[in-house]
């Protein structure tokens, strides 16, 4: 809640560029970018400037001079009117909140003022409807969601599972909105896949992301007064910012980052633009295609060798290089069986059990539930990786541990070997002793939304839409969610956890497997034991 | 299976009155003989049937033993009536011979019947009672499915205690009861309402329920302090036969050194021992696992939904029973305390 005032004193620290002030006034530009959106009266042009105008001019926000008012007189009317509007019906709704509310808001002092001297000065009402327009206006679209999204944050707090108290972050991101302005359109829009799951899985992450990166950079001119090497990190850590609001970043996408920017930061100055740009251009299409692409056939073609006739191949979930794997030593005319099992809520293992079936190879699908009958007749286990840890740990989709395990720990059986497949990209130097270290939480809803009854009806939008109902209507009487959920019983029990007291939903990404339930890590350097990976992590930064 | 056992018990039971009656006498064997061939009809169809149904099968199993115990009891009497030597060997005990004797036993076993029916409906609650023992303050305990003993067992403790519950939703097969139990809502089932329906959920306590998928078992068992499962029946080499899931629990538990606890009646104590464990593990519908919408799938693909586990015993460190406490090594013992040998294979 950066009250206006403030931007226009950073401003005054440093007035003279006009560019510059972008990324120091960055709340309120990336504040003005819904405004903007909602409400087209307000003038695009003057928006960006009014801080750096404002700022020589008065310090004092309220005195007010009256140049660049004929041009701004109506937007700040009609916002204010607006305004006003809404705030008597908020008022006639809750009063004593409005009263605690808005003067607790930053733009308190600013708008009485601004109401006082009425529509004749334009500065203070410029900047403070501005920040009405910042805070409020994207509040007010929601209608009457203002009070019940505070009532949802506050309950939200008690609903975080204590032991992970560390790893609830900010809540996701649900729009582009609010994003700031310098934030590329790929950006964006790979910003809300990855936070669907449209692109899931380390490694598309990761590609995804560089390609993103590759068209930022292409769109990338440097301002005046800076050098490449220096703004474009800058440039690029707002994108990365915003990726990383829409989803927690992975160990891949942040090594690809650090190698980017090390690219960046080794780019001689002297350098012209066009040549700097191709030559990082080039830099990341190298760079996927040693560390993904390459690696990935390299990484399945060294797996698939390991692969016998006759075998039962056991994996999880649903890893691309895995896939690959498998469908590598199908072409090689191996005969062997897949076991996939596969876990709520994302259910990835559909999508591999799908391909391998439609490849031709023979297919059993299981839940998580039937995994020790999985793991009866299997002889080997491949799985996927998110990354792996310095202390050789398997950090992978949750879930994995307990095939890993199941594997090594068959009553009465053979141990049956575990085989991980993974980049080494994916290699960090952080470590985890266990899965609660490092982790990541996922939405909690997606365990009551993902209900087989709501894709029977193959509608999954009336299902998502009907989702927050529930909820509101959980919030105004408590009896409410018996008619909604009644067509769909399978809701009913979960449907308003987040006002059933002391009920706790958990839903993690991914979890650490111990090392002594890995055999043996297949990489493009090589088929290596959980412990080299600090060594081959080494030597790969250090390249 | 646990059909099975109170079918176990009824004819035990029936053929402890036989025995006082006429102790000692060769036609016992006879007697009991006779109508053991017919008991197994008895006593597979509902087990088989009923089975399939876990959370039913308790008070099912308690009803189904009517019939059954009616039909040997129907048989019993006809077998010793054309007996010729029981109505005159019968006597030396001192008590009425004949037709008098015959109704006595059927009244005696009947009240035995329903001294079991009656344990039947306070298992539950007397499992409970040792919950104090094994539950302490700001534990943290991890549970899996719906079972109601266990349920009873965590209430119990949390009328005293606080602690904080994880539940894995044991999707598919029970997850929806779970959800239920979890967040305290009846199953909105047309069933009797049964007393269960009506007791405050845990979180009515003050008690912290979490819930997780399944998969998270592992990820969260470095943080729990006890696992505590409920079953479907337990074998007497100490194993034990339970939702799906409940393996690889059991195993995550022993991996970090965590106790697990099992809680179940003795009614579900079986003198079975376990040597072809496939043959215990039914099956349940893979539509399940797979909707509908994926139907091209099911086509292409083997989909697989085991209801149950087999959960050796060496994962398991504690048995609670409505006995008390027991080590799983010492089940057979309590097993043999239950049924008579001659009934242990139909």
């Amino acid at each position: 809640m950066a009250t206006p005032a403030d931007p226009s004193l950073n401003t005054t620290s440093s007035p003279p560029a006009a560019p510059t002030p972008a990324p120091a006034s960055e709340p309120p530009a990336a504040m003005e970018a819904p405004s903007q959106a909602q409400a087209p009266k307000a003038p695009k042009a003057p928006k960006p400037a009014k801080p750096a105008k404002q700022a020589p001019k008065d310090k004092p926000a309220a005195s007010a001079p009256a140049d660049a008012q004929g041009d701004e007189k109506l937007s700040p009317a009609e916002l204010k009117k607006k305004a006003k509007a809404e705030k008597a019906a908020r008022r006639a709704r809750e009063k004593a909140e409005r009263e605690q509310g808005a003067p607790g808001g930053g733009q308190g002092p600013n708008t009485p003022a601004g109401k006082k001297g009425g529509s004749g000065d334009a500065g203070a009402p410029a900047a403070g409807s501005a920040a009405k327009g910042q805070k409020q206006i994207p509040r007010r679209g929601s209608a009457q969601a203002v009070p019940q999204a505070e009532e949802v944050k506050k309950k939200k707090e008690n609903k975080n599972v204590a032991v992970f108290g560390h790893l609830y972050g900010q809540q996701r991101r649900n729009t582009v909105a609010g994003a700031g302005k310098e934030v590329h359109p790929a950006v964006l829009a790979l910003g809300l896949q990855m936070r669907d799951y449209v692109v899931c899985g380390s490694s598309a992450r990761c590609v995804a992301t560089l390609l993103a990166f590759k068209r930022v950079i292409e769109a990338y001119t440097t301002p005046k007064g800076t050098s490449l090497a220096r703004h474009l990190t800058t440039h690029l850590s707002h994108q990365i910012t915003y990726l990383s609001t829409c989803r927690p970043l992975s160990i891949s996408q942040g090594n690809a980052i650090r190698a980017l920017k090390l690219a960046i930061s080794s780019i001689d100055p002297s350098v012209p633009e066009a040549q700097a740009k191709t030559t990082l251009c080039e830099f990341i299409d190298s760079f996927i295609r040693e560390k993904i692409t390459v690696a990935d056939q390299v990484i399945a073609g060294s797996a698939a060798q390991k692969i016998k006739d006759g075998d039962v191949v056991v994996t999880f979930a649903g890893s691309s290089i895995v896939k690959q794997t498998l469908l590598t030593a199908f072409k090689q005319g191996k005969k062997f069986r897949v076991s996939i099992i596969d876990s709520r809520p994302l259910f990835e293992g559909k999508n591999l059990a799908r391909t391998l079936a439609n490849a031709g190879l023979e297919v059993q699908y299981s839940l998580i539930s039937g995994l020790s009958h999985a793991v009866k007749d299997a002889t080997k286990v491949f799985l996927g990786a998110h990354a792996m840890t310095s202390n050789g740990r398997l950090y992978s989709r949750v879930g994995t541990a307990l095939v890993a395990m199941s594997a090594k720990e068959r009553a009465g059986g053979v141990e049956i070997p575990v085989i991980v497949c993974c980049e080494t990209v994916k290699f960090t130097d952080r470590v985890a002793l266990d899965s609660i270290v490092v982790n990541e939480i996922a939405d909690a809803d997606e365990l009551v939304l993902t209900q087989p009854p709501h894709q029977l009806t193959d509608l999954p939008d009336p299902a998502a839409a009907a989702q927050p109902e529930p909820k509101k209507g959980g919030k105004s009487a408590p009896s409410n969610p018996t008619p909604e959920s009644a067509p769909k019983s399978s809701d009913s029990p979960l449907a308003d956890w987040r006002d059933t007291p002391n009920l706790q939903l958990l839903n993690l990404l991914y979890d650490a497997t111990p090392a002594e339930y890995v055999d043996m890590v297949v990489t493009e350097m090589g088929s290596l034991p959980p412990s080299a990976v600090p060594i081959v992590h080494r030597m790969s930064t250090n390249l | 299976m646990v059909v099975g056992n109170i079918v176990r018990r009824v004819l035990g039971l029936i053929r402890d009155e036989a025995e006082d009656d006429r102790d000692g006498d060769f036609s016992l064997s006879d007697a009991g003989s006779e109508s053991q061939p017919q008991t197994p009809r008895g006593g597979d169809d509902p087990s088989d049937f009923h089975g399939s149904d876990r959370g039913a099968s308790k008070p099912i199993s308690s009803l189904a033993t009517h019939p059954v115990s009616m039909f040997s009891l129907l048989s019993h009497p006809e077998t010793e009536t054309s007996l010729p030597g029981t109505p005159a060997t019968g006597s030396p005990s001192g008590r009425l011979p004949g037709h008098t004797q015959n109704r006595d036993i059927r009244a005696e076993v009947l009240d035995g019947i329903n001294e079991i029916i009656d344990e039947l409906g306070q298992v539950d609650d007397q499992i409970a009672a040792y919950a104090l023992d094994h539950i302490h303050s700001n534990e943290i305990i991890l549970t899996h499915t719906s079972s109601t003993t266990v349920q009873k067992f965590l209430l119990k403790a949390a009328h005293k205690r606080k602690f904080t519950v994880i539940h894995a939703e044991s999707y598919p097969n029970n997850h929806e009861a779970t959800h239920a139990t979890v967040s305290g809502t009846a199953p909105n089932d047309d069933e009797i309402l049964s007393t269960e329906s009506f007791q405050k959920p845990l979180i009515a306590h003050g008690i912290t329920v979490i819930l997780i998928p399944d998969s998270a078992v592992f990820a969260l068992m470095s943080r729990v302090n006890k696992v505590i499962l409920g079953t479907h029946s337990v074998l007497a080499n100490g194993g034990l036969v339970a939702a799906a899931g409940t393996r690889v629990i059991a195993r995550a538990a022993k991996v970090h050194q965590t106790p697990c606890v099992v809680v179940s009646g003795v009614y579900k104590l079986s003198p079975v021992y376990p040597f072809d464990f496939d043959s215990l593990i039914e099956y349940g519908d893979s539509s399940k696992v797979i909707g509908y919408e994926d139907g091209d799938l099911v086509d292409q693909i083997d989909v697989q939904n085991p209801l149950y586990d087999y959960v050796p015993a060496e994962l398991v460190d504690l048995y609670i029973t409505n006995l008390g406490g027991h080590a799983p090594s010492y089940l057979y013992r309590i097993v043999s305390d239950h049924y008579r040998k001659e009934d242990i294979s139909f």
